[in-house]
């Protein structure tokens, strides 16, 4: 086991210390060449109905606080030369839920791996030049445009242990060791390429007991399962991004790589859990028609070989090749409701397996009769900043909505105030609902709706 | 106990590196002084506004008479020169620029378009095609946002601009070959406060007036490019008091709006401030300048009403320096007709480079009583800025 307030608690309390006894902004050393920036945050949600049992996280009942998360985090940059920079991120959490739980609540190893943690989330070094840019290090790669689902956007693994899914992605992607390379061909063209050379991390899930333990899992959660560095459990993509006439974004790309969730496999040494390779083959789109002041927005991928459960095979493993795709449109639109124009976006999302069998199924969906080889869904949302209501303030009430044509969904109103330069207070609801076949993208989290309260001081 | 004295020794090196670092607390040593000093004539404050009210812009009217703000009178310089290179374009391309029915300019070479401007959309196609350099770039600005309650809010920036026509410097001359009739390309980017820092947005501007801008827009915290609409210019820029549209006094696609001109007029107009960091005084919540210098100049007036009828601004009158045709203000009218807004720029001359150049600009919202300072400006002038640094690709990796 761990040691409690081991080097991670002390760097959070000497961090703590450092945010509290400074002022001002712009930390600098060596002549400015070294920038450090970052922040305090607290999450503390509370869960606002009582399960409906036989799922994870059935020991928080309705106004039990299962998540209160405390990060600091320090951001470093370092210019060495106009060409070359380092940067750094490092984050370090603390969850008090597991001490207002009552830590004896939880298996051990659960304690260990969630209540502390601290971690170089990045660090890497830029280099530039002339057309060629490389990054080098342990970094985040995102490709694609969807918001809230990930279709391209599939480079770097999940940590869903502490919030699934609801947080800002850039939160909880695993940073990987990568090397990036860029090529501008022309102004309008570029050749991407990204090759993850012998690490593969598969998604985290949360241990059992847990508030966001994976739903159902309930045969000892989701184990982490370890790779080797080794050279065949690397990932490499390549990416072509090009402008045509003027405005009209394409990008097609192909990134060979372990998939992130696990599916269960049978070994001669018992039940394990599994990442095959799979290879994503896409492309992107996006425009903006001047007409309609419309942003539109696309992306489509074709996964070959995706791993899903069938128990009727020897390894209990059926290789699908599926086909998903995401079409967009954002306006910026004045509204009656404020002087500032609001901010309406809408998504549609399809997903189908091809050559399913009986045993197809996709996520979230239960064993309840019904088509189970395609899943459609909508997500729409609005924010609207208002700048005058509130002195030295900028007040957001922003809602938005994921919704599975089969009848789950998930809403989400909130209402964010930022005030002055450092401090952001967001006060949400995450709602979900299920289908009562037990079916939908999120009828497995139907009884984990939950209020929140994001508190962040930011500091340069 | 050794639990104990691990953290506690952590803190004290730790606060001996605040120390440490609080000292090399930097907001940046960008202060300019300018090149002309001068005797204040007189002042316009309170107690005599109405016997100058004929020469003073309306929101500037009401800043003196209901904030206290004070306007120090200097003697009148004219000292703007364009470059030899400028004026033989002008000469050579004289009378072959026109407007058409949209509003857009067409024929442009380069040099200015309208020697003598008849019309306020000839005036403004002057504005935007004054002589600002073949491209530059602010290294840096800060902007203040002073509340009702004189807070502080801060934001730090900077700004890039490239211009496909009109080029008389630096090669290719007179544009950059494309075929997409770009006018120009520009970057805005953020680095303060933490929240936003990274932030930049890429707009591409075309000469066609029925093409409205792309813009592209890296996100930080969902780290890539998104294709953003930058048709809702009026939309206020970082929570400031300024709206994209009143960036460098007036920003706008000039074919955008509907423009008359109300004539030529002496006016009492900041101009050759003494410097890039003015003081102000916020102690009495609103701010009010210290060491600003104004000049009476006989400036063009210029209504423009933007076609958009859900624009954010019902009106703005747009005053502008014949000497280099650099806007030095604006009033700004709501949709209601109210005077809303007072923005400001303070005018300089950069005599080396031949540009005038914003040393600080300000804006005043009168109806909210709040206000946006933008300083510490820097200029750099025809640095050879290249297309790659005008894309989505230098966007995406010039950030984390």
């Amino acid at each position: 086991m761990k040691k409690r307030g081991g080097i991670g608690f002390r760097l959070f309390v000497f961090g703590v210390l450092f945010i509290c006894s400074s002022s001002g902004f712009a930390y600098t050393l060596l002549d400015g060449n070294f920038e450090l920036k970052g922040y305090v945050r607290n999450i503390t949600a509370v869960r606002t109905e009582n399960p409906h049992g036989g799922l994870g996280g059935d020991q928080f009942k309705s106004g039990d606080v299962e998540l209160s998360k405390s990060f600091l985090q320090l951001e470093g940059t370092y210019t060495v030369s106009p060409n070359v920079k380092v940067y750094s991120r490092w984050r370090g959490d603390y969850d008090a839920s597991f001490d207002i739980k009552g830590q004896d609540k939880f298996p051990p190893a659960v304690v260990d791996d969630q209540r502390l943690g601290n971690e170089f989330r990045e660090l890497f070094v830029d280099i530039r030049q002339g057309p060629l840019f490389l990054r080098l290090g342990k970094q985040q790669v995102v490709w694609g445009e969807s918001d809230g689902l990930r279709l391209a956007d599939v480079i770097n693994p999940l940590d869903f242990r502490w919030h699934y899914f609801l947080e800002d992605w850039q939160d909880i992607r695993q940073g990987l060791p990568m090397a990036r390379a860029i090529y501008a061909l022309t102004e309008k063209t570029d050749l991407e390429f990204v090759w993850a050379p012998v690490t593969f991390k598969p998604a985290k899930w949360a241990g059992v007991g847990t508030y966001w333990e994976f739903p159902g899992a309930g045969i000892g959660g989701i184990p982490e399962k370890k790779y080797d560095t080794n050279i065949n459990n690397g990932s490499v993509g390549g990416k072509i991004k090009t402008t045509l006439g003027s405005g009209f974004d394409v990008s097609v790309y192909d990134y060979y790589h372990r998939f992130e969730s696990p599916t269960a496999e049978l070994t001669s040494a018992g039940l394990d859990f599994a990442h095959p390779f799979v290879n994503s083959i896409g492309g992107t789109f996006n425009t903006f028609f001047n007409p309609l002041k419309t942003v539109f927005r696309g992306e489509a991928v074709y996964n070959s070989n995706e791993p899903h459960n069938d128990f009727s095979k020897p390894d209990y493993i059926s290789k699908k090749n599926t086909i998903s795709f995401m079409l967009g449109a954002d306006r910026p639109t004045y509204l009656p409701i404020n002087s500032e124009s609001s901010f309406l976006s809408a998504q549609v999302f399809y997903k189908k397996v091809l050559s399913p069998d009986a045993t197809t199924i996709m996520f979230g969906d239960s064993a309840a009769p019904g088509k189970k080889d395609a899943q459609t869904m909508m997500s729409f949302a609005i924010s609207t900043p208002y700048t005058y209501l509130i002195p030295n303030a900028v007040l957001t009430p922003s809602f938005f909505v994921f919704y599975d044509v089969i009848g789950s969904g998930w809403a989400r109103p909130m209402v964010n105030l930022k005030y002055g330069d450092n401090l952001s207070v967001s006060l949400a609801y995450n709602k979900f609902w299920g289908h009562p076949d037990g079916r939908g993208y999120f009828d497995p989290f139907s009884d984990r709706s939950e209020a929140y309260v994001d508190v962040k001081y930011s500091f340069q | 106990m050794k639990r104990f004295w691990h953290p506690l020794i952590a803190c004290i090196v730790g606060l001996i590196m605040v120390g440490s670092i609080s000292i090399a607390y930097s907001a940046g040593s960008t202060k300019e002084k300018s090149y002309l000093g001068g005797e204040v004539k007189f002042k316009i404050d309170k107690s005599n506004v109405n016997k100058y009210k004929d020469k003073l812009s309306p929101a500037l009217y009401v800043l003196i008479k209901d904030w206290n703000y004070v306007v120090p009178v200097y003697e009148t310089v004219h000292d703007y020169t364009y470059p030899k290179e400028y004026i033989e374009a002008t000469e050579k391309y004289k009378g072959t620029a026109h407007i058409n029915k949209h509003g857009g300019l067409e024929n442009y070479t380069a040099g200015l378009p309208f020697p003598d401007p008849k019309t306020g959309a000839e005036v403004m196609w002057n504005y935007e095609y004054k002589y600002s350099g073949d491209d530059f770039w602010w290294t840096q600005y800060d902007i203040d946002g002073i509340s009702s309650t004189g807070k502080l809010k801060k934001l730090v920036g900077y700004y890039k601009r490239l211009a496909y026509q009109g080029r008389v410097k630096i090669p290719p001359m007179p544009t950059i070959p494309n075929s997409d009739g770009v006018a120009v390309k520009e970057v805005q980017g953020l680095s303060y406060p933490e929240d936003i820092a990274g932030l930049a947005l890429l707009t591409v501007r075309y000469q066609a007036a029925t093409k409205g801008d792309d813009g592209w827009m890296y996100i930080p915290t969902i780290r890539r490019v998104r294709r953003i609409s930058v048709a809702q210019r009026g939309d206020t820029f970082g929570g400031t008091d300024f709206t994209w549209d009143d960036y460098r006094t007036f920003s706008g696609k000039v074919s955008d709006y509907n423009w008359t001109l109300l004539g030529k007029k002496e006016m009492y107009i900041a101009y050759h401030p003494l410097s890039n960091n003015p003081k102000y005084n916020v102690a009495g919540k609103i701010p009010a300048p210290d060491d600003l210098r104004y000049e009476l100049r006989e400036v063009y007036v210029v209504d423009g009403v933007n076609k958009d009828k859900d624009y954010v601004y019902g009106k703005r009158r747009i005053y502008v320096d014949p000497d280099s045709f650099a806007a030095s203000s604006n009033d700004l009218w709501d949709r209601r007709g109210a005077l809303w807004k007072y923005n400001e720029s303070g005018l300089t001359v950069k005599k080396n480079d031949h540009v005038m150049f914003n040393y600080y600009q300000n804006m005043f919202d009168l109806i909210a009583k709040r206000a946006s300072m933008a300083y510490n400006a820097v200029l750099r002038t025809n640095i050879g800025q290249k297309e790659s640094d005008f894309t989505t690709t230098k966007l995406q990796t010039q950030s984390r």
